[in-house]
């Protein structure tokens, strides 16, 4: 239940959900300079605001901080989620054994987030919040602050404009 | 149910539907090889995206990963956070005496913030920046 849910620390969070951070800020911005500011910040954000949370959704409040947080860099900065680089992917999956397969999941990933950024925001956030950071429905909408319905639609719309752009019908 | 369901699909994919949408759109699909194609290709993207490598954020960030865990005791972090604010004070009397009135809205709960942050995740630099800072 949720008034039994106990309140994590700060260091638990930084541990548990940094890099799922960083991937979910990668994936919207396609930049890892970005996604390393946005993690700290979020960060940041959680430590101050751990000392007056009250247990509930912990799912909802840290990903509403840190969608704040990413919109907040974003207006900071002025400027537009950039391309993909795929040079990050490649280095995370350079390790494999398999070159020719290597290069093959390079380039499909490379793909797969030049046409993330291409998605209106809405779409692009829902998508990845529910298939990169895994959030369920109702997180989405709780993080995001809309009716879950839209969280559906979004995710839909989003699926479908993806699956035009990589060409997979 | 009346017409194709198209938008039923991802939220079908996900298991977000009632149990009463899962059994109408499992019957509408039995029959309309379209919409099962639709069904199909949705699967497919859903699946490209969620096989999208994980990664790693680079170490020099405060990316925080399982570089957090080990977490410095409490009495170095104390004393960090000491350094740190006596950091502050240096720039912020810098700043006043550089030009003789405080225009430097600096806030000082952030950047203690920032530096105790970035010392449970990176051994040595706050003493190090920090003591820079103050033999200066």
């Amino acid at each position: 239940m949720a008034s039994q849910e106990a309140v994590p620390t700060w260091e638990q969070v930084a541990s548990d959900y940094g890099r799922v951070i960083y991937n979910f800020a990668y994936r919207l911005t396609g930049n890892p300079d970005d996604s390393s500011d946005l993690t700290q910040e979020v960060l940041l954000r959680v430590r101050k605001g751990l000392r007056t949370y009250t247990p509930g959704s912990f799912e909802g409040w840290l990903w509403r901080i840190t969608r704040n947080a990413f919109l907040d860099e974003i207006r900071k900065k002025q400027r537009r989620p950039t391309s993909a680089l795929p040079d990050d992917d490649r280095s995370t999956i350079a390790a494999a054994p398999a070159p020719e397969e290597v290069l093959d999941e390079v380039r499909l990933s490379s793909e797969i987030q030049e046409a993330l950024l291409r998605l209106p925001y809405e779409f692009r956030e829902a998508v990845v919040m529910c298939d990169v950071v895994g959030l369920t429905y109702q997180e989405i909408a709780d993080a995001v602050a809309v009716p879950v319905g839209t969280v559906r639609s979004r995710i839909h719309r989003g699926r479908s404009m993806l699956r035009d752009a990589l060409g997979s019908r | 149910m009346s017409g194709h369901p198209t938008d039923l699909l991802s939220a079908f994919l996900d298991e977000e539907l009632s149990s009463t949408e899962v059994s109408e759109l499992t019957t509408h699909l039995a029959d309309c090889r379209e919409c099962q194609r639709e069904l199909d290709s949705l699967a497919a993207v859903r699946l490209q995206i969620r096989a999208l490598p994980v990664l790693e954020p680079p170490p020099a960030g405060i990316g925080v990963t399982r570089e957090v865990i080990p977490l410095a005791p409490r009495w170095r972090r104390t004393l960090v956070g000491a350094m740190a604010a006596a950091a502050v004070v240096v720039v912020v009397g810098v700043g006043v005496g550089s030009n003789g009135r405080a225009a430097v809205p600096l806030q000082l709960e952030q950047a203690f913030d920032q530096h105790v942050a970035r010392a449970s995740v990176d051994s040595g630099f706050n003493v190090i920046q920090v003591q820079a800072v103050v033999d200066r």
